[in-house]
């Protein structure tokens, strides 16, 4: 989503530039006042926007199951290299890495340094994770995309794999608990948009929107594709859950869904009948992690020789094909490790895992 | 009742003949006023018939009534002589009209008024209407004065009073002597007084007298004009902002009224916008009330204004559509009314002047269901007698005190910081409901000792407040040599002291232990008339100041402790102008100066607020032609510094935190602006009408206002006001 493009008055500097009324902008401290008439005032636009993933990015940060986990967006849904973390907890050094446990309560602090030294800092109230559920439907896409017309869509439908770029994907999220919280979402990919609905749930629509004065100022139609999404549910207490999903417009191959992610796997792997057949029965599937050449899913990896799983649960398969190290220990791989710099593409690439489904 | 005289009376047969009669009455163009003691003269073949106006300007007069065609001739004082011819019997009474003289060549050498205090700006009515670039409000001039920081327009500083380098707080603004809560509408746009009720503004900058005390900045005195108790004036003005009407009117024995109002009318148009949900609106009232003349005299003002508006909290330029469907309403209201009677009794010797005022300032606003509110009533006196013993012995003394109750509630449910400018109180986040009270007041006694062609004005102030318990003894002189008629000295020294607000001293929200800021100034100048018409004027000042209070805007959490810190600034103001009433003023200013602050003597001066090394202003206006005014200003100054942020990703609510980088380490791009006026004046015989245009141009990259920042503050850009803004307005008086 874009910020409302106007022509200054006189245009001294070329380019499209962002107007609004005067006042304090973001400034804490500054004054907050006012304007009359005609006067507004012009800013070149940012190229950063909160509901796009863009350049490196701390997009959410929590404790899960026991440990400090901070979701580190590099740019480009994978990483070359892990980035450095530094934890403290209450100004305390805590630990470094990404198995650093935390023991509440407190304010968990976080120093990231990405592989092409950009350092973030955040912070967390020490809370409990949340499970948090992602339902992905398919809904007719409104010629005006605006929150009133959008709110009257209805009839919303199911959908496993790719969606038509005459629809929009409509994301909810469902927390284990009853605590209330918002959904904040964060996309991918810049020539698509997120618009929210409510507080739980969102559109995500193959087109870059912009809006004016509240109403739809243009709508730039995008190009089909897989667009990570990163859905987080928070509380204001720290008590977050998020979780990594995949939206896809106009994508023809057949699509594995693991995690939420969606990951092509090729017509030689869909032609295999068996397979696709139990698809929605399985729980869990063989596969070897391969660099992506062309970066059609949202990680950065291509799944080759995938086999279902051999058992009903995946305990059975994870003997014969652990994780590799970076992962946690015991568990089937999870592709999050690889889109927040847990697990580099170089650790993982060639690797056989285990990957859940659901 | 018309006199008339007969100065010659012949007829052929020398008999008195059948006679018409001639009458009407003579009035000034343009105001309608009548002229009484004009002289009517007729023409006549055989002689001149005359007679002189009466009280309301009527005549009459009686011609032969065989006469068919006569010349008639007017003349009065003052104005130009009128020549008509008429043909009698006339049907109706004759209405005359006449033109003023254009007024005498008059140069104004402002360096030529004495004053008790070392440096004194005044901006009479004249200029201030004149001055392109004040869009009809005669206050925003102050900024065009040496010293005061220039600051863009409409931007979220652009009414400060930062009065060389000090904070805007540390100065004080007075209308007709009694201070008023605040100068400008929404803090930064239009002045609270009408331009045509206005007398003068005067500015002491620094280092002033000590009559003026509870400032370690500057003081702007501001006085409204004293009704004409000879007619009724009126007007109605209006532009694309704002319309008002005044007038003015004599009562019975001298006494004379007069009112004015004004009101924003932009909400008229269009009632909301992206941004506000109840469109800006302001209004402004004036009374003023005059008995007696010459040596006792009593006014009574009453004078008041409002603001409101709601709007959106957040910056709605970045609001995605359901945060603008789910954000908060934010209102905003602020009004104060103030009543002064102030007196004055003038004998041979001595002059006496008595103020007292009643002031209530309410600022309210909401967020939502968590409101704030505080209202402030305070009683005022202010007193001043000079007693002049002989021609080299003056006394003056006087006091001043102020008596308030504060009353403070909130209920905030977080700390909304980002809005501390317009809500306070719910920026603190902190619960609050108190009534504080507090008494003010200072007494002081300056002699003025003339020796020779020296003045010496030593004066002792003492200054104390109740509600931080402190007072302070305030030594201060200042001196003057006349060098010769055209050239001047002038210096001061002294201590200021100035008490914390009653916010700052709160035991909920402040620090009731905070001291008194003290600030020992300096300042000297000099003053050359230049072929008895061009000023040049140089002044030099330094002051240092410890204990100014500073609230840390604070974060999320709430708002910051309230501290003190040091302050110093010093810089050089030059200044060259003439002017001849009436006809054309020229002014040209160049002040170079720092200011700076620390928190204490282990951590380094930073620059303050308001430091700005340069700030140029240039000002013309020339009446060229006959009912035709044009005018120039040019601005150029230094941006003000602003310290720059980085972001703190909060993961309990997924947003960023303003974490501040090196203070005021940063500085807006110099600011330049360009205004011009033109004004053409249509006179008709009873009122006038007058016709404005005024434009502003900012040249690229000249009118950063403020900085925004990404939302992740990774990015900021500054924020530009309009490079092109024109303005027209009509105005009509009596």
């Amino acid at each position: 989503m874009t910020p409302v493009p106007c022509q200054s008055l006189s245009a001294p500097v070329p380019g499209r530039r962002v107007c609004r009324p005067l006042r304090g902008g973001s400034t804490v401290g500054r004054a907050g006042v006012v304007a009359l008439g005609a006067a507004i005032g012009c800013a070149e636009p940012f190229t950063v926007d909160r509901h796009t993933l863009g350049p490196p990015r701390l997009a959410a940060l929590g404790v899960h199951e026991g440990v400090a986990r901070a979701a580190v967006w590099s740019g480009t849904g994978s990483h070359t290299q892990a980035p450095e973390l530094s934890w403290t907890l209450d100004g305390e050094d805590l630990g470094e890495g990404f198995d650093v446990p935390v023991e509440g309560p407190g304010t968990l602090g976080v120093t990231v340094r990405t592989a092409d030294g950009t350092e973030l800092q955040g912070a967390v109230s020490v809370g409990e994770w949340v499970e948090l559920g992602v339902v992905r439907q398919s809904v007719t896409r409104p010629a005006d995309p605006s929150l009133e017309v959008r709110r009257q869509t209805t009839a919303p439908q199911p959908l496993p794999g790719s969606a038509d770029m005459a629809a929009m994907v409509r994301l909810t999220t469902r927390r284990a608990d009853d605590r209330a919280a918002s959904a904040r979402w964060m996309l991918g990919r810049s020539d698509w948009s997120v618009l929210e609905l409510d507080a739980r749930s969102a559109d995500v629509l193959p087109a870059d929107v912009t809006f004016d004065d509240g109403a739809v100022a243009s709508v730039v139609e995008g190009e089909g594709g897989i667009g990570p999404v990163l859905a987080l549910s928070v509380d204001g207490d720290g008590h977050n859950g998020w979780r990594w999903i995949d939206v896809a417009f106009s994508v023809r191959e057949t699509l594995l869904d693991v995690q939420g992610r969606l990951l092509p796997i090729g017509p030689e792997v869909a032609a295999e009948a068996v397979l696709t057949a139990e698809l929605g029965t399985l729980s869990h599937v063989v596969a070897t992690l391969e660099r992506d050449p062309t970066a059609a899913s949202g990680i950065g990896l291509a799944l080759v020789d995938v086999e279902a799983g051999s058992g009903a649960s995946w305990a059975d398969d994870l003997t014969d094909f652990p994780s590799p190290d970076c992962a946690p220990a015991g568990e089937p791989f999870p592709l999050w490790a690889v889109t927040e710099g847990r697990c580099p593409v170089d650790l993982v690439a060639g690797a056989r895992v285990v990957l859940e489904l659901r | 009742m018309t006199s008339v005289v007969w100065v010659l009376w012949a007829t052929a047969g020398g008999g008195v003949a059948q006679a018409a009669e001639l009458a009407g009455s003579v009035r000034e163009v343009g105001t309608g006023d009548p002229l009484p003691g004009a002289l009517v003269q007729v023409l006549l073949p055989s002689g001149v018939l005359q007679a002189s106006t009466g009280p309301r300007g009527g005549f009459a007069l009686a011609v032969p009534d065989d006469l068919r065609e006569v010349r008639l001739v007017v003349s009065h004082g003052g104005h130009l002589p009128l020549e008509q011819d008429l043909v009698v019997p006339l049907e109706r009474p004759l209405r005359l009209s006449l033109t003023p003289e254009p007024p005498a060549a008059e140069i104004v050498v402002e360096a030529a008024r004495r004053s008790d205090h070392a440096a004194r700006h005044i901006l009479d009515r004249e200029r201030v209407e004149q001055t392109p670039g004040t869009f009809d409000d005669p206050v925003r001039l102050v900024q065009a004065l040496p010293g005061v920081a220039v600051t863009p327009e409409y931007s979220p500083t652009a009414g400060v009073l930062a009065i060389r380098g000090a904070a805007p707080g540390e100065s004080r603004v007075f209308l007709d002597g009694v201070e008023i809560p605040y100068l400008y509408h929404f803090q930064n746009y239009a002045s609270v007084i009408h331009s045509r009720l206005l007398d003068e503004v005067a500015l002491y900058p620094s280092a002033f007298a000590s009559e003026w005390g509870d400032a370690v900045g500057g003081i702007v005195s501001v006085t409204t004009r004293r009704p004409d108790p000879a007619r009724v004036h009126g007007g109605v003005n209006a532009n694309a902002i704002t319309t008002g009407a005044y007038v003015q009117a004599p009562l019975r024995d001298g006494a004379a009224v007069s009112l004015s109002g004004r009101r924003s009318i932009a909400d008229l148009i269009d009632d909301s916008n992206d941004q506000y949900t109840v469109w800006p609106v302001f209004w402004d009232y004036l009374g003023r009330a005059d008995l007696g003349q010459g040596d006792r005299t009593l006014a009574v003002t009453l004078v008041g204004a409002g603001d409101r508006y709601g709007r959106y909290p957040g910056d709605t330029a970045t609001f995605d559509p359901l945060e603008r469907d789910t954000s908060p309403d934010l209102s905003f209201s602020r009004a104060f009314h103030a009543l002064t009677v102030s007196g004055r009794v003038a004998e041979a010797d001595q002059v006496h002047r008595l103020t007292l005022g009643l002031t209530q300032d309410t600022l309210g606003g909401t967020i939502d269901d968590q409101s704030q509110l505080r209202r402030e009533r305070a009683m005022s006196l202010r007193y001043r007698s000079d007693l002049i013993r002989s021609s080299a012995v003056r006394w003056s003394f006087g006091g001043d005190g102020r008596v308030a109750g504060i009353e403070r509630v909130a209920d905030p449910e977080r700390a909304w910081t980002e809005l501390g400018d317009e809500v306070p109180m719910l920026a603190a986040g902190i619960p609050v409901d108190e009534q504080l009270q507090r008494v003010q007041g200072g007494v002081w006694a300056a002699p003025q000792l003339t020796v020779g062609r020296g003045r010496l004005h030593p004066g002792l102030r003492v200054q104390g407040d109740t509600l931080s318990g402190a007072w302070a003894p305030e030594p201060r002189l200042s001196t003057a040599v006349d060098l010769s008629a055209d050239h001047r000295l002038r210096g001061s020294v002294g201590r200021y002291s100035q008490a914390p607000s009653a916010d700052a001293l709160s035991a909920v929200t402040g620090d009731p232990t905070l001291p008194l800021a003290l600030s020992d100034q300096v300042a000297v100048g000099a003053d050359v008339t230049v072929a008895g018409q061009w000023e040049l004027s140089a002044d030099v000042y330094g002051r240092a100041t410890r204990n100014t209070v500073e609230v840390d805007p604070g974060d999320a959490e709430g708002l910051g402790a309230v501290r003190v810190r040091d302050a110093r600034a010093g810089g050089i103001e030059l200044v060259t102008r003439t002017r001849q009433r009436d006809h054309y003023f020229f002014s040209a200013s160049l002040a170079l100066s720092r200011s700076q602050r620390r928190i204490d003597d282990t951590q380094p001066w930073v620059p303050g607020d308001h430091d700005q090394p340069f700030a140029f202003n240039l000002v013309g206006s020339w009446d060229f032609a006959p009912g035709w005014n044009a005018g120039l200003r040019y601005r150029l100054a230094s941006g003000l510094p602003y310290t720059p942020l980085s972001g703190t990703y909060d993961g309990d609510t997924d947003t960023y935190r303003a974490t501040p980088g090196p203070e005021n380490s940063d500085r807006l791009p110099t600011y330049q602006k360009v205004d011009l006026h033109l004004e053409r004046a249509w006179t008709f015989p009873t009122w006038t009408l007058v016709g404005y245009l005024e434009a502003w141009w900012v040249p690229p990259r000249s009118n950063a206002m403020y900085v925004v920042y990404s939302y992740d503050y990774t990015q900021r850009a500054p924020v530009a006001g309009p490079p092109f803004v024109p303005l027209l307005g009509m105005r009509a008086e009596l």
